[in-house]
């Protein structure tokens, strides 16, 4: 047996690699218990204890130690039955012990000596307990009998939103506080978070899922790749008898009202109108069974889904002043200062979004013998489909494709009499998505610079054969023309691989030692471009030639106009202000530049690929006292490297990104107070570590110069005052010579030809935009982590309802963030705060001193400062008040309570404020005048979240069924800041007043009501129909508002106080703000003018993130054959 | 913002009101005031045109100047003496002359009449005014070389704080202070030549607000201005405000002729 061990010990670690795979994540669950003598107490040694179950192959067995003990492990989850034989004892079973993935549940047994008598053969003791006393992490875990009555999402991600602390951040679900793109999402323990930004990669059909293991936060050492949740996800599996199912959804829109019209005083505008034709339908089919029963299952399943979001669009205008308030250009304001806009009969246009995805999943799983199974999973997603948008034809849509894909592989072995467990995995996660382009009249929007007209222009001048009913009561502003724009295609790529040990041992109790290494190697590619190689945004009036150049009237800025730069001789900080290295004045006024840090102009694309191994180890024991008290202790050791191997010849100058001794130690304390698993009292702390998504490798550790230049749209070649029906104005067609350099046809490499007499000078400008070198990073960087710890009670009241209080807390302790303290010439990479400063010994910053504890900087006004740079804040806190019932006796419930609260200046992986997503280069430690008024209530601080969650099966005949379910929510708002621009990014992200001191939104409710009316047809076959109402009671709650106080350049003002802090909720939200702060009546721009206030502040506004208002109201039917 | 009105969110509404005042809103360090007592960070002449604040060196202000000993800035002035910083933080370096032209550093407190510096003899003396006082103030710099021209017609007194805005301009749209503060021209109060204007908004949390002090029809040459009277902070504390701007010639920089360039 030993050399047969070591043998294998050797082989694993080969095998694991071959098979290349995954995180590890438990997919199973654990039974222990003590087998006693019914009529001493006494512990009975030699019992044998089977565990059968139809979601196990065959059984499973175990033989009590002295002290009576016995653990199973290793058990798919479902709904088992033990039984208990000794000689000279009559037989005794336990059924109904619904085991759940990572559970670890109590069931002792009591046996009865044959020599008593009893009118029964067979002892059957009484209810098993449903509390996990295995385990202190904070979750709960969504079953597939919650998936199937329960209204909910078609696909699982959402579904997690169940769990207590837990809400939608607008890129995922966020847990505790924390940002989806730090947690870790699961398949079949493949680790199928996106490579680029941490988010999640594939999101199956509920139809496919077994379970949902949500786990909020405290999890032990096997599991990381996470500083907040994760998302367990075990997919379904064959069983002994054939069993599947037929299905079809349809939401259509037309019981769907719109969302009321967000503000605009602008011409352009548009609105979702789902009755107008919006539909979600999936239809599918689903099989499982045996090929060999005991040895051999499948399931398989295939799922069309088709989606289509019709929006309208239609033209508006400005009244004319009849009295009252108006603005001084004669326009009629209404009571809150908006314009009063008026629809313009006639003009509507339908136009959507669509998409069409097709699921497919596979699974074989395969018993070899009692100690050794496998199994292989499969599943993908291609998807095509087209995001569109209100205005011109060609820029108005984005067609895409889509696909992700995973292959998981998975052995477990038991040795040593099952004292010993062994499992390997391996999987391959890839994803990607492409843009396709929209075509227009034989012209592909991949094809054809985009154009943004940033200044208002009457709309006439866009748009053919439309005439204002008033004269200028239709301006646009922001108007697209032209192609895509800025375009990504990404493609992600994972193959990892775990192996992991158990060993079970009897040491002053009973202990579970597991130890393993996870392998983890991922790519990230991305391929970012700008269609029709640029993108502009236009200023002023066409024709006109007044204005200075940049942002003034009559300007085209161009953008990433042409390729590459060389980015080893392009250092943002030195070469944007004279951003050419030999500049010549030619006779006829044109300017040339010779430059050999120019590339060549044809490499319109930039092209990146990164790769990360984060490879981890881990050892941790599970330690049972007396059969009621667990210790639970272990350290986990996370290491990355993460290297830019192609698309940049740069960053030879510093060392290998490389962290390799984030040592992670936690530890859980179990009390199992009731003695036979009915109730905890349980304490945790923990550290744990971010893995970082390779974002920061394509954007920080690579060039990405962006070059930029200046042009007067008076001198392009239009012919014509304006783009009128110009749909596919072009400016490297329309406006020759506009940068010399145009796509594939420039005067060369390395020159660059301003070839206008018509510039003069001072109306003429070029410079580099993005990064034009990499970011040096700190020698001494640390991987950002935060801890954890939390306590609680759980007791089972009733049978399988269990309830209990917890409270959970996370400190960020470190994070990395992109830094500058020269107001954006230069950047770095460190721990804000905590990385020591240093200076950099060789390449383009040598000599260079970055210092990110304290910021030097020299203010806009020219004078110098010295603060100290913040330690990056996120101070979360909640109680939780939970009750679960799990499914039997025909119902099942799901209820939670939450308070919490969230206060810092460091909102996580993305930036709430604005979407911004860029895991651990957001904006927040880039300018030094960004920080003031940084600290408060973080974006996703939701005070109170109440849920309540479950459905009931009543029978209305011996055949037909009724399944009546709710799902309800009620969160308090969002906390809602006020900004204005920040002068040198030109974004509206500069706090005036401390972060949330504009109050929360109002509280948002949602009830969601199903039924399913279930038919029992003759032999297995079930036909059932369902209705499913989501947000019955149409609620049309804002969830974020126009935050943009002013759309002029404004300072923090640092620590201003506000009284009631909540104007947000108020009917005239600036007057309400302005009463409220009483130094925001005098905020001042940067160059001293009083501000002007938007009139859109705290009006109902989409975010990047977050919709204006909630979903209204939408049912969905079904129908199902199942058997 | 809701569009119905339903009985479950005045419950919520009151629950969270609860929760809130209990647990968030009485010990929330982030929602804190300022209690710290006001006192002027400094006072600068600036350029009306936003131009930046570029004074060319003057004469007195001659390299090289002695810097000063690190630790002693460090614990004299802390935060803001960086070594190899910018001179202009820490009041010692290149200091007294750049008092002079228009250019006067925010400096934290009163400054000393002497420093300690590494040369020998290691403290060097100058004698300073006893409060903020701007003194040689060009009323512009016409620098013709670059061709920029620096109107310092705005002078702005800079706080460690927000203050009551009603104690430095009453009215927002109005740009006049209250009674209790003054300009004086000599003797001659000439508040009404001036806008005054609160402003709350700074670069970084180093500073508070300001007043801006703007002459409309510019500053007179060879003028003592003083900038006089109480103000109070949003707790109550009053502080007594005097700055006084010296007022000399403007400066022009001529372009060096091509003589002198050779």
């Amino acid at each position: 047996m030993r050399k047969k061990l070591l043998r294998l010990l050797w082989v694993a670690p080969v095998a694991m690699l071959l098979f290349a795979d995954a995180a590890s994540a438990q997919s199973t669950g654990t039974i222990v218990g003590v087998v006693n003598d019914a009529a001493t107490g006494r512990p009975v040694a030699g019992a044998l204890v089977i565990a059968t179950s139809r979601s196990l192959q065959g059984e499973q067995t175990a033989v009590t130690d002295g002290r009576g003990q016995y653990t199973l492990t290793a058990l798919p989850p479902g709904l088992y039955r033990l039984s208990a034989q000794l000689q000279g004892f009559k037989p005794a079973e336990r059924t109904d012990i619904n085991l759940r993935v990572d559970f670890t549940l109590r069931a002792n047994i009591a046996i009865v000596p044959e020599a008593v008598q009893m009118e029964e053969q067979v002892v059957r003791t009484g209810t098993a307990p449903a509390v996990n006393i295995g385990s202190a992490e904070a979750g709960t875990i969504v079953s597939k009998e919650f998936l199937a009555s329960v209204p909910t999402a078609r696909t699982f991600e959402t579904v997690a939103t169940v769990a207590p602390t837990a809400q939608f951040d607008g890129y995922g679900v966020s847990f505790a506080g924390a940002t989806s793109p730090e947690n870790n999402y699961i398949i079949d323990g493949l680790r199928v978070s996106s490579t680029g930004y941490g988010l999640l990669g594939t999101n199956l059909l509920t139809n496919f899922i077994d379970q949902i293991d949500v786990k909020v936060g405290s999890f032990m050492p096997e599991y990381g790749y996470a500083t907040a949740g994760i998302i367990n996800t075990v997919t379904k599996s064959g069983g002994n008898e054939f069993h599947g199912s037929i299905w079809g959804n349809l939401t259509p829109g037309l019981f769907t009202p719109s969302t009321p019209g967000t503000q605009s005083a602008y011409a352009l505008a548009s609105q979702s109108t789902p009755y107008k034709g919006s539909y979600d339908a999936d239809f599918g089919l689903e099989v499982g069974g045996p090929i060999v029963k005991d040895k051999l299952w499948f399931y398989a399943g295939f799922a069309p889904r088709m989606t289509y979001a019709a929006r309208t669009q239609y033209y508006q205008q400005r009244t004319p002043c009849t009295g009252g308030n108006c603005t001084s250009t004669g326009w009629q304001l209404d009571q809150y200062g908006q314009y009063v806009m008026k629809p313009i009969a006639g003009t509507e246009v339908g136009y959507g979004s669509s998409s069409t995805q097709y699921n497919a999943i596979a699974k074989l799983t395969w018993l070899i013998n009692e100690n050794h199974n496998a199994f292989v999973s499969f599943n993908t997603q291609p998807t095509s489909g087209s995001t569109n948008f209100a205005g011109d034809a060609l820029a108005s849509a984005a067609p895409y494709t889509t696909n992700s894909t995973n292959v998981t592989l998975n052995y477990t072995g038991k040795f040593i009499d099952k004292h010993l467990l062994f499992e390997v995995k391996g999987g391959w996660y890839n994803s990607y998505s492409k843009s396709t382009g929209n075509v227009v009249a034989g012209v592909n929007s991949l094809n054809v610079p985009g154009v943004t007209w940033q200044t208002a222009q009457p709309l006439e001048n866009f748009v053919n054969n439309f005439t204002c009913p008033v004269t200028g009561a239709c301006p646009v502003s922001q108007y697209r023309t032209g192609g895509a724009g800025y375009t990504e295609d990404p493609t992600d790529n994972r193959y990892a691989g775990s192996a992991t040990f158990t060993g079970l041992f009897d040491l002053a109790g009973q202990h579970q030692l597991k130890g393993g290494v996870q392998i983890d190697y991922s790519t990230y590619d991305l391929t970012k471009y700008y269609a029709g190689g640029g993108s502009f945004y236009a200023y002023g009036t066409p024709g006109s030639t007044s204005g200075t150049i940049s942002t003034a009237a009559n300007a085209l800025r161009m953008i990433r106009g042409y390729g590459e730069l060389d980015p080893n001789s392009m250092i943002s900080a030195s070469r944007s202000a004279s951003w050419c290295a030999s500049l010549t004045t030619n006779a006829d006024g044109s300017v040339t530049c010779n430059d050999p840090g120019l590339k060549s102009g044809n490499a319109v694309k930039l092209a990146r690929t990164s790769n990360t191994w984060s490879n981890a180890y881990f050892l941790q024991d599970s330690w049972t006292i007396a059969n009621v008290l667990t210790l639970n202790f272990g350290v986990r050791l996370d290491t990355q490297t993460i290297s830019t191997p192609s698309g940049s010849a740069i960053n030879p100058d510093m060392p290998k990104f490389a962290i390799n001794d984030s040592w992670a130690p936690r530890v859980q304390a179990i009390w199992d107070f009731t003695g036979n698993g009915r109730g905890k009292v349980q304490a945790n702390w923990g550290m744990y570590y971010e893995t970082i998504p390779l974002d920061i490798a394509i954007r920080a550790f690579n060039a990405e110069p962006g070059p930029a230049g200046y042009y007067q749209l008076g001198s392009c070649n239009l012919g014509k005052s304006d783009v009128k029906n110009n749909p596919g104005f072009n400016p490297l067609v329309d406006c020759p010579n506009v940068y010399g350099l145009s796509v594939g046809s420039g005067p060369g490499p390395n020159t660059v030809n301003l070839n206008s007499p018509l510039v003069s000078a001072s109306r003429r400008g070029f410079g580099i935009t993005g990064g034009g070198t990499y970011a040096p990073w700190a020698p001494d960087l640390k991987a950002p982590y935060n801890q954890q710890f939390g306590g609680g009670v759980q007791y089972e009241v009733l049978q399988d309802l269990t309830v209990g209080v917890e409270y959970l807390g996370r400190r960020l302790s470190q994070v990395i963030e992109d830094m500058s303290s020269d107001d954006a010439a230069s950047y770095y990479i460190a721990n804000p705060a905590v990385s020591k400063p240093w200076t950099v010994t060789s390449g383009p910053y040598e000599g260079q001193t970055f210092n990110p504890v304290n910021a030097v900087g020299l203010s806009g006004m020219g004078v110098p400062f010295s603060v100290a740079w913040p330690k990056p804040q996120r101070d979360y806190d909640a109680f939780s008040f939970t009750l679960n019932k799990l499914f039997s006796k025909r119902w099942l419930a799901q209820a939670s309570y939450t308070w919490s609260s969230m206060r810092g200046n460091y909102t996580g992986l993305f930036r709430t404020e604005d979407g911004q997503k860029d895991p651990n280069l957001s904006a927040d430690y880039d300018l030094i005048s960004l920080l003031g008024n940084g600290n408060g209530p973080l974006g996703l601080n939701r005070t109170n979240q109440i849920k309540a969650a479950g459905s009931y099966n009543a029978t209305l005949s011996p055949d037909v069924s009724l399944v009546p379910a709710v799902n309800f929510k009620a969160m308090s708002g969002l906390p809602q800041s006020a900004y204005a621009i920040q002068p040198i990014y030109g974004q509206p992200i500069a706090n005036l007043i401390p972060r949330g001191m504009a109050g929360n939104l109002d509280w948002t409710y949602q009830l969601d009501l199903g039924a399913k009316l279930v038919w029992a047809l003759s032999g297995p076959y079930t036909l059932q129909f369902s209705l499913d109402i989501f947000n019955i009671l149409n609620m049309q709650t804002a969830q974020w508002t126009n935050q943009t106080y002013t759309l002029d350049s404004a300072n923090p003002m640092n620590g201003a106080q506000c009284g009631s802090k909540n104007a947000i909720t108020s009917k005239n939200p600036i007057a309400a703000l302005q009463a409220d702060c009483p130094d925001l009546p005098y905020a001042r721009t940067t160059d001293g003018r009083r501000v002007s206030v938007n009139l859109n502040y705290g009006q109902p506004t989409s975010s990047t993130i977050f919709n204006a208002y909630q979903i209204p109201i939408s049912a969905r039917f079904g129908v199902q054959l199942s058997f | 913002m809701s569009t119905r009105n339903w009985t479950l969110g005045s419950i919520g509404r009151t629950l969270a009101a609860l929760v809130a005042m209990v647990a968030v809103t009485a010990c929330d360090p982030y929602m804190k005031a300022n209690t710290a007592a006001p006192f002027v960070v400094g006072v600068i002449g600036q350029d009306i045109n936003f131009n930046g604040i570029a004074p060319p060196d003057v004469e007195g202000c001659v390299k090289p100047f002695p810097d000063p000993n690190q630790e002693w800035a460090d614990a004299t002035y802390p935060g803001t003496c960086i070594e190899g910083g910018y001179a202009t933080v820490c009041p010692v370096t290149c200091f007294p002359p750049r008092m002079g032209p228009g250019f006067a550093p925010y400096f934290l407190g009163v400054l000393g009449a002497t420093y300690k510096t590494d040369l020998v003899p290691n403290t060097y003396t100058y004698e300073l005014p006893a409060l903020y006082v701007l003194t040689d103030y060009p009323v512009f710099i016409d620098d013709q070389d670059s061709g920029t021209f620096f109107d310092y017609s705005q002078i702005r007194v800079v706080f460690n704080k927000l203050m009551n805005p009603k104690s430095i301009q009453p009215d927002p749209a109005i740009p006049a202070p209250p009674a209790t503060l003054r300009i004086l021209e000599g003797t001659v109060d000439v508040t009404d030549q001036f806008a005054v204007e609160y402003n709350p908004n700074s670069e970084t949390d180093y500073w508070g607000a300001s007043i801006d002090v703007t002459a409309v029809e510019g500053l007179n040459a060879d003028s003592t201005y003083r900038i006089v009277g109480v103000v109070e902070d949003q707790q109550g504390n009053q502080l007594n405000v005097l700055v006084t701007i010296r007022t000399v010639d403007g400066i022009v920089i001529a372009t060096p002729t091509e003589a002198a360039t050779k």
